[in-house]
């Protein structure tokens, strides 16, 4: 493929970013408010923030009451396995498995949408800090690399992000989810509160709180964005900015500073490298529709395209230094790939409270953060690291069987009524970094823009799977403390990719021969390129990551600035 | 967008110019009368009000497998011939004593499908979940028969269910 010939533009920028989502919008936004100008390019269409077409529609606005027919749904035959998330609200959000094929060894569920906010405007929001416990749970277990960072190092960029996006949630002082800098909690309903009453009755290292969500509860800052308005909608995009989305936050930021430039449908081919200088020089782009290739300069590139996107990139960087691609002297690249194994816990019913309910839509669950292996007196014989929970309650809807009748008046009568309360703990567990789960290349499938596209090669092992056998039992075990009745646990089937918090694939590290990126997310063999998506992680923790990414990127950012001016990069 | 209550007699709607894209209009009037049979009108909407025979229609038209169509066409036929047989007169001309007498023997039917384990849902079964979801997603059940809600602006725990009065319509 010809890149120097003709459609080429050439034009210099001081920063590229490569992807403009949950990490990618704070590099954009970093960079370009510290006064470099800054070339952000997305591989998807254009977003901005308020072309939320579907945030405000109801169920009859739709075609199905918005559920998609069989015949659409075979566009999304994989996005669709989250079984939840492709609606007709949705659809236009999430990618055509068609149009983005990779293949599976073993199974794993790539869920994502290709637009500019990406995956930031789909998310859960749910936030939390990793400790110190995360970052040195490699070293103390002897298992992959040690991260090159402790938490002393990320923790004023997390007091830094959090200031600027808005967490909501509750103070708790636990030395394995430290609090982040917070707005209002939100509230927890009766049944919530009963759950939580009991579970400190009944455990002193155990607690339920109110899930730590990037939402704003309490008007104030944040650039003008919104409060809550408890619609639930979130996942369509939010006309009030209300939850931290690239969108709504850090994109708008950096436009605002006049130096960024958006170019959207451009597909990253590959970073160009200087033998010479032994630096990245620019980036090779194909128009996502017209099919052209682009070249673009800068002094300083910040991979943000997603873990498995942008360990493509660099896999797909070869050159005579760089054979099995860029930065890639550790054989590394493309392995470790981890996600968060969930779909196992429980849920109960409670026939009492009959007289109270909720107002409002709460986009928020309930967390109870990790109490095992945080000590020895809670270290488990049977697995390494821990899980934490989310889950809620609520009062069963009209789906419920009626009791009362099996049709007419009575029968309406009775489901036009809440039926009774619900508890569910749903876990969330770490996956520990295994080399051999693993992202390929495949050269003999080819996507509509002549590339190789991903093969997975992915699966839970022991430490996960007996780690679930706990996560089914301690929920249990926590409705049955709270005096729940039929108490059931429950697993559903969890392949890797479904936790949609995919990571690992070019981790960070102290030595260049066992780890892709130093401590500051620099490439070490190419130290003007920074990855400060979940392609850097060492280790995957329990906590949903998106946060830490910010953080990450936020410091990284600071760090690429002060080396460009000491004229280091 | 959206729809309005409809007040036309015992027979389905007529007025806006709706006309079915799967079913006959027989069978349009039969999954109405069924529908209603089920969720009737009281004091607060039923399901011609709801026009759940409308959704129903538009689900066979375009958003059920066809093993699913076939069945529902079948069932329904085999509920006409159930009231024939009971009491000589199809659904649609049944009176309230002959409906409830079908209804019950669809129950009963449905017990001793779950009794003998037989693969699928009962018609029974069947049916009742279709009108349920085309009733309670539907704008009239919304606003009127649960709670609408659209934009609350807040966010309150525990509060007391009489403040309420019904479901919230999520």
């Amino acid at each position: 493929m010809y890149f120097n010939s003709k459609g080429k533009e050439e034009v210099t920028y001081d920063a590229i970013v490569i992807g403009s989502g949950m990490s990618g919008g704070w590099a954009a936004k970093e960079l370009s408010e510290k006064g470099m100008k800054t070339l952000v390019l997305e591989r998807g269409r254009d977003l901005k923030h308020g072309q939320y077409p579907t945030a405000n529609l109801d169920k009859w606005d739709v075609p199905n009451a918005g559920r998609l027919s069989e015949e659409e749904m075979k566009d999304y035959q994989k996005q669709g396995r989250t079984g939840y998330t492709v609606t007709q609200f949705t659809k236009d959000l999430w990618v055509k498995d068609p149009e983005h094929p990779y293949s599976e060894t073993k199974r794993f569920d790539w869920i994502r949408g290709y637009h500019v906010g990406g995956r930031s405007l789909l998310w859960g929001r749910q936030s939390y800090r990793w400790s110190e416990i995360d970052f040195t749970a490699n070293a103390k277990e002897g298992i992959a690399v040690d991260w090159p960072i402790r938490y002393a190092d990320i923790e004023p960029w997390y007091d830094y992000v959090e200031s600027y996006i808005g967490i909501s949630g509750e103070a708790l002082g636990l030395k394995q989810l430290p609090d982040s800098k917070f707005q209002p909690a939100m509230e927890l309903n009766c049944i919530e509160k009963h759950t939580q009453e009991k579970i400190a009755k009944a455990y002193n290292d155990r607690i339920l709180t109110v899930g730590r969500v990037a939402h704003i509860t309490k008007q104030g800052g944040h650039n003008g964005r919104g409060t809550c308005q408890y619609r639930n909608r979130c996942v369509r995009g939010c006309p009030h900015g209300a939850y931290f989305s690239a969108n709504a936050s850090t994109l708008p930021a950096a436009e605002k500073t006049g130096n960024m430039t958006m170019r959207t449908h451009s597909v990253v081919h590959s970073i160009i490298y200087d033998d010479k200088t032994q630096k990245a020089t620019g980036v090779r782009v194909i128009d996502a529709q017209t099919m052209e290739t682009h070249e673009f300069y800068a002094k300083v590139i910040f991979l943000n395209a997603s873990a498995l996107n942008s360990a493509w990139v660099l896999m797909n960087s070869t050159s005579e230094r760089f054979p099995t691609g860029m930065g890639n002297d550790s054989g590394e690249l493309g392995h470790n790939v981890m996600d968060h194994h969930f779909q196992v816990g429980a849920r109960a019913e409670h026939e009492g409270f009959q007289d109270m309910y909720y107002k409002g839509r709460r986009p928020n669950g309930i967390y109870v953060p990790r109490f095992r292996n945080i000590d020895k007196a809670t270290r488990q014989k049977n697995y390494l690291r821990g899980y934490g929970y989310q889950g809620g309650g609520g009062r069963q809807a009209w789906w419920r069987p009626a009791e009362a009748a099996k049709y007419g008046a009575a029968f309406k009568t009775e489901l036009a009524q809440p039926g009774n309360w619900t508890m569910s703990l749903h876990g969330f567990g770490e996956c520990l970094p295994y080399h051999e789960n693993k992202m390929t290349l495949d050269n003999s499938k080819k996507d509509k823009w002549g590339l190789p596209t991903i093969n997975m090669d992915v699966e839970w092992k022991t430490n996960e799977r007996e780690m679930r056998k706990d996560m089914k039992i301690s929920a249990a075990e926590m409705l049955e403390a709270a005096g729940m009745k039929n108490v059931k646990e429950f697993e559903n089937p969890c392949f890797p990719g479904l936790g949609i918090h995919e990571m690992g694939t070019a981790r960070m590290g102290r030595d260049p021969k066992t780890s892709v990126l130093n401590r500051w997310n620099q490439i070490h063999a190419v130290k003007n390129v920074f990855v400060t998506d979940g392609a850097c992680m060492t280790s995957a923790g329990n906590q949903n990551p998106s946060l830490t990414y910010m953080a990450l990127t936020a410091r990284a950012a600071n760090y690429a600035v002060e080396q460009v001016k000491k004229d280091n990069l | 967008m959206g729809s309005s209550a409809l007040m036309f007699g015992c027979k389905t709607d007529a007025g806006d110019g709706w006309k079915p894209a799967f079913l006959d209009t027989d069978q349009v009037n039969l999954i109405a009368e069924l529908a209603e049979t089920i969720i009737p009108k009281t004091d607060t909407p039923g399901a011609k009000d709801a026009l759940v025979h409308r959704f129903i229609d538009s689900q066979l038209a375009g958003y059920m497998t066809k093993e699913d169509k076939t069945s529902f066409v079948e069932g329904l036929q085999g509920i006409d011939e159930l009231s024939k047989s009971i009491g000589g007169k199809g659904f649609v001309d049944a009176d309230e004593g002959l409906r409830t007498q079908v209804m019950d023997a669809l129950v009963k039917d449905a017990d001793d499908h779950y009794a003998a384990k037989k693969q699928g849902p009962p018609t029974f079964d069947a049916l009742v979940g279709l009108v349920k979801n085309a009733f309670f997603n539907s704008e009239v059940a919304a606003k009127e028969v649960m709670r609408y809600d659209p934009s609350p602006g807040e966010y309150i725990g525990c509060y007391p269910l009489e403040k309420v009065g019904a479901l919230w319509s999520e």
